[in-house]
């Protein structure tokens, strides 16, 4: 297992082999069985987390304690033969814990990096609301950059690098909550929600006796996942599904019930997670409904709804699905 | 200025153009000031009201009072001030439209000066005003606004049959642009407050359903006007004047009985005008009245000396009277006309009222009383039949009637191509008599067609047109057109207008709207005035027996006998003659005569009657085929193929769902059986490929598209109840399918 850095100049290594969308659709699917023996009738939370790794994306799982957030982050990192770390975030975490360190060798007369819990493929960030600012700044900003720079030395992140980040709904007591521009760096968000009560049946009988995170055997490696990673780059986007992209986006900016509209960051995420979409299905072109099924997760945590929305107690998220609905899906090339 | 002023002053000011475009029917242009006023006040009410935000009811209401009050006040005013007037305006007013309404059917325009008229008029431009400004202020439809003063433009436009001209149309044109200039600039009034992008975004979707609504009605309302514009008789009558004098004893305008006549044979209903009994054989001709005067203008009355009295002077230039009088008892049920209907020649009549009458003409016309009068009037009359002997005729010569000087004159300018006609057709004819059988026997030729359609010119235009051009022609051109050749050859001659026999039924004889006819007189010495009838046999049955000459070579049918003597209980069905044949258009079929103008007229109009109806299956048919032809790129095929099954759905009475075509195509598989639903949701597959793929890769299943587009079609049909199929084949909804926009839910 590498270490899961490089130093900047090392970056740029190809895939082992070119990918096709049967690979992506086949892979995906062993990834996706992998992890439904541990999150049980989760199929569309599992969906996304797949969407937004293979669109080199962030994830923030938000949900109550105990629904499972931090066992679909574990069971991604688990499926996949990659380095995982996991970091709790506590309001003592400093950023150097996560970065990490350049510590003095007293041997070698030098200062020698010790990496800190980003450097992985698959980073873990528990709580992320618990930590201080400061630390969800420095978490924020690799998300980013895929780079650390410690003591003036860049270490690239090396791909895939994907963090899931697990936060409770802001109202919970001790937290920090996640200021908009930092949201904004999480291609989508996932809320789990309570399991239905044939899925929390299968789970007592599944976890009552055992642990199936620890039997869960990885299915694939990071190599794999690389190259299916530049195959979905390959998937076709017609330019009236941009403009529907750009439409839909837009119909948030314009909204009367939101004070705060979707960035263009979350444009181009949009588009990036609509292709790894239409390549899970096997599709080598993004259709309209392809993004409109993945809108809301990736257009609800970025915007802020309007006083008036509030008021009438309208979620962020039926107003986001209004406004996809809003949008004229294009009828020709 | 405020929106509502501008759209109250435009409406106003179109209205009171649109009033220019009724000029034409009336030579009283004073209703146009009392209109303006009217308008005006209407107009202001509008605009007043609505600066204070009054309800449309409210502002409605208080219009409609102003019209009410204004249309009696006029009534008051209009009529001549008797003392009870203000007690009994409610009675005065009713009557006032009645006298207007007779007015405008006894009239034929321009009308003379009458209150009623004027009244209604005024009336009905206040009405229109009141539509217009509720359509622009109101409901907020100035599209719409034309449709009101269109209704005053129509009037004249297909009441008449000339030209309406350009400056009627410019007028409701001009007024209609007023509207929607003010309406222009109030939408940019709108844009630039900048209240809301919903507004304007209202008003940029709001224009296309109001001129798409508009193009719906419009395009058939003008196809139905220019057919009903073709269809429809006009009132201009080639060969005849209006002859209008004032009368020996008194200022009495004579009308023009001609004017009905045509209207009167184009009635799309027939109905009983007259009854009657009468003691001697047969029916008899009700003369209505006679006009002497040939000139320029075609045929017209002239100046007559009334005379009181109800029994009247000597037949003029019978030798002997015979002593054998024939009393015929005359109701008229629903017929308006100064003229009393009467058999030739009276004697003496008991019809009350006021009646003179004119020794030359024997006609009877009501001095006084208002025509409506002439309804349910029922008299008595004594009449003597002077009809001749066939063989005496023959011998005769033409006389000198006492009114030589206007009956047997001929005029001047009359054109040499028809003195030469005349002359020719009598070469062979040595007596006056065989002269007029010639003629009559020419007319009566198949050469000539009867139809109420002829070529239109009036005067000695006319007279060419019939006899020398189109040779087609109803009573009018018939009798005119023998009358005058009559005059070139030497007999003095006038043309009758009245009605012809009728039907006879067990209680008399019935008279009918159609039965309407014009004939020429001849003046023979000893004979007096000796009815001809030229008109053909279609219409008359056979010439009266007198009127044919034996040796005649022009070889008219020489058996019948009986059209002017017709004997009850001979009649065999179908017996033209006898039952008193009407000049129905329909009466085809019995012979040369037939009116192929009118048949054609009938079948074109049926014709394209049916191509509107037969018009939305012919398009929705065509755009089909035009879509499942297989040819041009696959991916237009797709597109072609996916709409048709749009339209096939939305035709059916389904809704085509807003989505993408996975959705769509999900969504109507539902709707089908198993196997329809596989073809669906492949189609829907093709679809999303040809419009989102990179290229088009349809993998062979182009082959199959039309197959599953009439698979998915089939399925779509099958469930849909029998009024829906019927719909989906007569009306396709889907060519009324607005274009779907995207609007927030």
């Amino acid at each position: 297992m590498s270490l899961g850095y490089e130093k900047a100049a090392e970056i740029g290594r190809s895939p082992d082999r070119t990918y096709s969308l049967g690979d992506v659709v086949q892979v995906m699917g062993q990834v996706r069985q992998a992890m439904e023996n541990v999150i049980e009738g989760k199929r569309s939370s599992v969906d996304l987390a797949l969407v937004v790794l293979l669109a080199e994306g962030h994830l923030l799982v938000e949900d109550v304690p105990g629904v499972g957030k931090t066992m679909l982050a574990k069971a991604l990192g688990r499926s996949i033969a990659c380095s995982v770390r996991r970091v709790q975030f506590t309001p003592d975490l400093l950023p150097s814990d996560i970065t990490g360190v350049s510590v003095f060798n007293q041997e070698t007369r030098d200062f020698e990096f010790k990496p800190g819990g980003i450097f992985a493929n698959i980073v873990v960030g528990d709580e992320i609301n618990r930590a201080s600012p400061k630390t969800q700044s420095a978490l924020l900003e690799s998300m980013e950059e895929r780079q650390v720079s410690v003591d003036g030395t860049t270490y690239r992140l090396e791909p895939p690098f994907m963090v899931v980040a697990t936060q409770n709904p802001i109202e919970m007591e001790g937290t920090y909550p996640l200021p908009e521009a930092q949201r904004d760096r999480f291609m989508a968000r996932i809320q789990m929600g309570y399991p239905t009560p044939n899925s929390e049946l299968d789970m007592l009988e599944s976890h009552g006796s055992s642990d199936p995170l620890a039997a869960l055997q990885p299915v694939t490696d990071g190599s794999t996942i690389r190259g299916l990673i530049e195959a979905v780059k390959k998937v076709y986007v017609s330019p009236a599904v941009k403009h529907y992209i750009v439409q839909m986006v837009n119909a948030t900016r314009n909204s009367r019930d939101l004070r705060l509209g979707a960035s263009p960051r979350a444009t181009l995420q949009l588009l990036r997670a609509s292709r790894a979409f239409a390549a899970m299905s096997g599709r080598d072109y993004v259709t309209p409904d392809d993004v409109a099924a993945l809108g809301v997760s990736v257009l609800a945590h970025r915007v802020l709804p309007s006083t008036d929305a509030q008021l009438a107690r309208r979620t962020v998220t039926d107003v986001i699905a209004q406004a996809i609905q809003s949008v004229h899906i294009p009828d020709r090339r | 200025m405020r929106a509502s002023d501008r759209s109250a002053i435009a409406v106003t000011i179109s209205v009171m153009l649109a009033c220019f475009t009724v000029i034409p029917l009336t030579s009283d242009g004073s209703f146009i000031a009392l209109s303006w006023v009217l308008i005006i006040a209407i107009g202001a009410t509008s605009l007043g009201l609505r600066r204070i935000r009054l309800t449309n009811s409210a502002v409605l209401s208080a219009q409609i009072a102003i019209l009410l009050c204004y249309s009696l006040g006029l009534s008051l005013t209009l009529s001549s001030a008797t003392s009870d007037l203000t007690t009994r305006w409610f009675e005065h007013y009713p009557s006032l439209w009645a006298q207007g309404i007779e007015h405008m059917r006894t009239q034929a325009s321009p009308m003379e000066p009458d209150d009623g008229v004027k009244l209604i008029f005024v009336t009905v431009i206040g009405i229109i005003m009141i539509m217009t400004d509720l359509l622009v202020s109101g409901i907020g439809r100035p599209a719409w606004a034309i449709a009101p003063p269109a209704t005053l433009f129509l009037v004249p436009a297909l009441g008449l049959g000339t030209d309406t001209g350009v400056i009627s149309f410019c007028c409701i044109a001009v007024g209609y642009l007023a509207i929607l200039v003010a309406e222009g600039l109030n939408s940019t009034a709108r844009w630039t407050r900048g209240l809301s992008r919903d507004s304007a975004e209202g008003f940029g979707t709001a224009m296309p359903v109001v001129w798409r609504a508009a193009g719906y009605l419009a395009v058939p309302a003008i196809i139905a006007t220019i057919v009903l514009g073709f269809a429809l008789p006009t009132l201009s009558l080639p060969g005849f004047g209006f002859g209008n004098g004032p009368g020996g004893s008194g200022p009495l305008q004579l009308t023009d009985p001609t004017l009905d006549l045509r209207r009167n044979l184009n009635q799309p209903e027939d109905r009983d005008v007259i009854q009657y009994q009468t003691t001697g054989p047969g029916g008899v001709y009700l003369r209505l009245a006679s006009l002497p005067q040939l000139s320029a203008n075609g045929w017209s009355n002239v100046q007559i000396r009334l005379n009181n009295g109800q029994d009247l002077p000597a037949i003029p230039g019978l030798s002997s009277e015979p002593d054998e009088r024939r009393t015929t008892t005359i109701r008229v049920l629903d017929f308006g006309s100064q003229y009393l209907p009467l058999p030739y020649a009276p004697r003496t009549f008991d019809a009350p009222g006021d009646w003179r009458h004119d020794a030359n003409s024997l006609i009877v016309i009501s001095a006084g009383q208002r025509v409506q009068d002439m309804r349910r009037l029922a008299y008595t009359v004594e009449s003597v039949d002077t009809d001749p002997d066939s063989s005496d005729l023959n011998n005769a010569v033409a006389g000198t009637p006492a009114d030589a000087a206007v009956t047997a004159v001929t005029p001047p300018d009359l054109p040499d191509s028809l003195i030469q006609l005349a002359n020719r057709i009598t070469a062979d004819a040595d007596t006056p008599a065989a002269k007029a059988a010639a003629i009559q026997a020419y007319l009566r030729s198949s050469q000539f067609t009867y139809s109420t359609e002829p070529l239109p010119g009036s005067g000695y235009e006319a007279l060419q047109n019939f006899l020398l051009r189109d040779r087609r022609g109803y009573c009018e051109q018939f009798a005119s057109a023998m009358a005058m050749m009559a005059r070139v050859v030497g007999i003095p001659s006038r043309v009758s207008v009245g009605f012809l026999p009728g039907e006879q039924d067990q209680d008399g004889w019935r008279v009918s709207i159609r039965d309407m006819h014009a004939w020429p007189e001849l003046y023979f010495a000893n004979y007096g005035w000796v009815r001809f009838e030229p008109t053909p046999a279609s219409v008359t049955g056979s010439a009266p027996a007198w009127t044919i000459q034996t040796e005649d070579s022009a070889g008219s049918d020489p058996s019948a006998d009986a059209s002017s003597e017709p004997t009850a209980g001979e009649e065999s069905p179908g017996a033209v003659p006898s039952t008193g044949p009407t000049e129905q258009p329909t009466d085809l079929g019995q012979g040369a005569g037939v009116a192929w103008g009118r048949t054609l007229i009938t079948a074109g109009i049926a014709l394209v009657v049916l191509a509107i109806l037969a018009a939305p299956a012919t398009i929705r048919v065509r755009r089909r085929s035009g879509r499942l032809n297989g040819s041009g790129p696959a991916e237009e095929q797709v597109e072609a193929a996916w709409a048709e099954i749009r339209d096939t759905v939305v035709d059916y009475g389904g809704s085509w769902p807003e989505g993408s075509p996975r959705a769509i195509g999900r969504e109507v598989a539902d709707r089908l059986d198993a196997e329809d639903s596989e073809s669906m949701s492949r189609v829907a597959t093709l679809v999303e490929r040809s419009r989102y793929a990179r290229s088009f890769d349809h993998g062979g299943a182009m082959s199959e598209l039309p197959m599953m587009t009439s698979e998915i079609r089939r399925g779509v049909a099958a469930p849909a109840g029998w009024r829906y199929k019927l719909m989906a084949a007569l009306l396709p909804r889907s060519l009324f399918r607005r274009k779907q926009k995207a609007r927030p839910k």
